[in-house]
């Protein structure tokens, strides 16, 4: 591994493969092989935003699914072109699955998705309920 | 003299588990090597090698693709998405650096027709074989 360099993250680092993690699932419940996307969460004050890696998949391959606080997100990948026999393998492919419970609540009608080179971006607005409001302290004078 | 004959079955069954070995040691997914990125799947359609790596949330433009003989060197850099500043991070599982690959292909490749495209986050590099080294059809007369 390289320094870090100016404070930034990952300037002249170097990648290495992370195994993918398959999902562990109960029989039945999904066809297929699905495995855990890599992901970034963060929050600011008005939203949580989602950022996971989904290679091979478009906007309309994802399902996102939010009830009782859980998040779950799916996306399903194509089938590949049959005239192509493998003949050396390092990784598998499959679907994705990932679900997270999520602290904050979350306006519905407005979240977004974006995915750009196989990467999905998730933006969840918070509930005005749950937005941090100022109060206005009073004083008697 | 002392004749043992092989039960049909018994031969069978090997010569069927000793395939099964060699497709599992050829299918089976290979770790690569510590520090290698990123991990490629090869496939063959007779004319061609297709090699295959997930590199989501790469910039195209950063894609270095060259061969030569039977060998294919990939380069690239993902960027890391630059952290918001007002943002606290729940989660930071998405890793950004450069990446460096060779692959040794089955068979020397023709480097003039080799194409790539990056689509989805998926690399896939065409490799037809050359000339010479393909499986030809001989027609009986």
């Amino acid at each position: 591994m390289a320094e870090k360099q100016n404070g930034s993250p990952a300037a002249g680092a170097e990648m290495a493969v992370r195994e993918k993690r398959e999902v562990q699932q109960q029989e039945g419940t999904r066809e297929g092989l699905y495995f855990e996307p890599a992901v970034d969460i963060y929050e600011t004050g008005d939203a949580l935003t989602l950022v996971a890696d989904v290679p091979g998949t478009t906007v309309e391959d994802v399902e996102i699914d939010l009830r009782d606080n859980m998040l779950t997100l799916s996306a399903r990948t194509k089938r590949p072109d049959e005239r192509w026999k493998p003949v050396y393998r390092e990784y598998r492919s499959g679907h994705y699955l990932r679900q997270f419970r999520l602290g904050q609540q979350i306006d519905q009608s407005k979240i977004a998705a974006r995915i750009k080179d196989g990467v999905l971006t998730l933006t969840l607005p918070k509930a005005q309920s749950a937005i941090p409001k100022r109060i206005q302290v009073r004083t008697n004078d | 003299m002392a004749f043992t004959a092989w039960p049909a079955f018994g031969l069978d069954s090997e010569v069927a588990r000793l395939r099964g070995e060699v497709l599992r040691s050829l299918l089976e997914p290979q770790a690569a090597a510590p520090g290698v990125f990123p991990a490629v799947n090869i496939y063959d359609d007779g004319e061609s090698f297709l090699v295959r790596a997930e590199i989501p949330g790469v910039d195209k433009d950063s894609l270095e693709i060259t061969t030569r003989g039977d060998q294919l060197a990939i380069r690239g850099e993902r960027v890391p998405t630059p952290a918001e500043p007002s943002a606290s991070y729940h989660r930071r599982e998405r890793e950004g650096g450069r990446f460096r690959r060779v692959v040794t292909l089955p068979q020397r490749v023709d480097a003039d027709k080799v194409e790539a495209t990056y689509r989805e986050g998926v690399l896939e590099v065409r490799l037809p074989r050359i000339g010479e080294d393909k499986p030809r059809k001989i027609q009986v007369g």
